[in-house]
């Protein structure tokens, strides 16, 4: 009997030894997965926390071009300005001409580095976008009263047809910024239109979407430009940029701002359904509303 | 005749404001290079409207115009911030602090005269 409980005695103790053994392996096993886990999440956070100090390098770094280039750019228009007014003496035909040219292009180095440095700023996530209750047909108002002179410029006819009919629309998402997508496509349209056309901006929304179409009857893009024309620094033809005026980033930050509200921007010929009119459409799809954790997220800028 | 001091840190930029002020609108003009001698201008002339740059070294022109609204003598002058920052969430902030109206860099100087001209409550 003693015999038997000693074999027992010895086999439970050799069975615990073998549990314990196993266990303190299994231990040391968890103990490394944990330690390499804790390495990983380590890194994650030099990661991320390198991220954002590069994110506020980068961040401080556009505020401070910005800052740098519009600085002397105020002294420049400033000067041009009141020589331009004849606020001191008389501006003589050649002169003004002279002038004419230098504000000019002082204007177009103003736009180029305010789409230079928004661009940014979206590619960044750092551009800060409002998520508010838009009133469709406010922003299309507001827009064309932006556009209106321009057009009147160029003799280019605006026409506005909501579709259905006067829809008080709302959609949630930066009313600026939609406003800007609105006027780019707009003078992009009023530039390439001849003297005596019209552009058309229409307006639509179902349940869950809304829909902006920019018409114009200019002499329409290629086919096979049709979505490069949305990169940046784009144009149809070289001297567009020049002959028009424009910076060749004006679509990029329509299709940015409209990604950024997680719809979809677009272009088509208006010969493509086999229309006999020449020119160019522009498509932009807008979700009404946002979801809970959108792209649209207010920063503070620089 | 109404009186109007820049605070600048810029020399081109306070003689183009100036000279703007000056000829366009006719008012009388005096310039301030920082924001402590801006403040102490202001309290020497009393001047009816204040131009003011945003950044500037030292004191910057949100902190300036805090130390103004200390002042019981300065606090009713208005201000019109002058900045190179032009998104939107700038123009708010700048606006939440109580300035009367910002004007975004480069400006040119028939829209400063005008700002101004609303600044002070009357058409130039």
């Amino acid at each position: 009997m003693h015999v038997f409980l000693l074999i027992t005695t010895l086999a439970l103790a050799a069975a615990c030894l073998a549990l314990l053994a196993r266990a303190q392996t299994t231990t040391r096993r968890l103990q490394a997965a944990l330690q390499q886990a804790q390495q990983q999440l380590q890194a994650k956070d030099k990661a991320l926390a390198e991220r954002m100090h590069l994110d506020s390098l980068k961040d401080e770094f556009v505020s401070t071009v910005s800052h740098e280039l519009r600085t002397p750019l105020t002294s420049i228009r400033g000067a041009l300005g009141l020589l331009s007014a004849g606020v001191h003496g008389h501006v003589d035909e050649k002169a003004a001409s002279l002038l004419r040219i230098a504000n000019n292009n002082t204007d177009r180095l103003v736009r180029l580095i305010n789409d230079i440095l928004d661009l940014e700023r979206m590619d960044s996530g750092q551009a800060s976008m409002q998520h508010r209750t838009c009133v469709l047909r406010d922003l299309i108002a507001q827009a064309v009263e932006t556009m209106s002179a321009m057009a009147q410029e160029h003799k280019v006819l605006l026409e506005v047809r909501p579709e259905p009919a006067g829809a008080p629309a709302t959609f949630e998402g930066d009313p600026d910024r939609i406003q800007q997508v609105l006027v780019n496509l707009l003078s992009n349209a009023i530039k390439f239109s001849p003297a005596g056309e019209k552009v058309v901006l229409f307006s639509n929304t179902d349940g869950d979407s809304l829909f902006f179409r920019v018409v114009d009857f200019g002499k329409g893009i290629p086919a096979d430009k049709l979505d490069a024309v949305f990169g940046r620094f784009t144009q149809v033809e070289e001297a567009d940029a020049r002959q028009k005026g424009g910076t060749g980033l004006g679509l990029a930050i329509c299709r940015a701002i409209v990604s950024q509200h997680h719809g979809s921007i677009w272009a088509k010929r208006n010969d493509a359904d086999g229309a006999a009119r020449a020119g160019t459409t522009f498509y932009v799809h807008l979700p009404r509303s946002q979801p809970a954790e959108s792209n649209i997220k207010a920063t503070s800028a620089s | 005749m109404r009186r109007i001091l820049i605070i600048d840190d810029e020399d081109d930029i306070r003689e183009v404001a100036a000279l703007s002020l000056e000829s366009i609108a006719g008012w009388q003009v005096s310039t301030a290079s920082s924001g402590a001698e801006g403040i102490q201008k202001a309290l020497a002339e009393r001047p009816d409207a204040i131009l003011m740059d945003v950044m500037m070294p030292g004191m910057d022109g949100p902190t300036t115009f805090r130390e103004m609204q200390k002042s019981p003598e300065l606090a009713s002058i208005p201000v019109l911030l002058l900045t190179a920052k032009v998104q939107s969430v700038d123009q708010r902030r700048f606006s939440d602090l109580g300035v009367a109206a910002v004007l975004f860099k480069p400006f040119d100087p028939l829209t400063l005269a005008d700002q101004m001209s609303t600044v002070l409550g009357w058409t130039a």
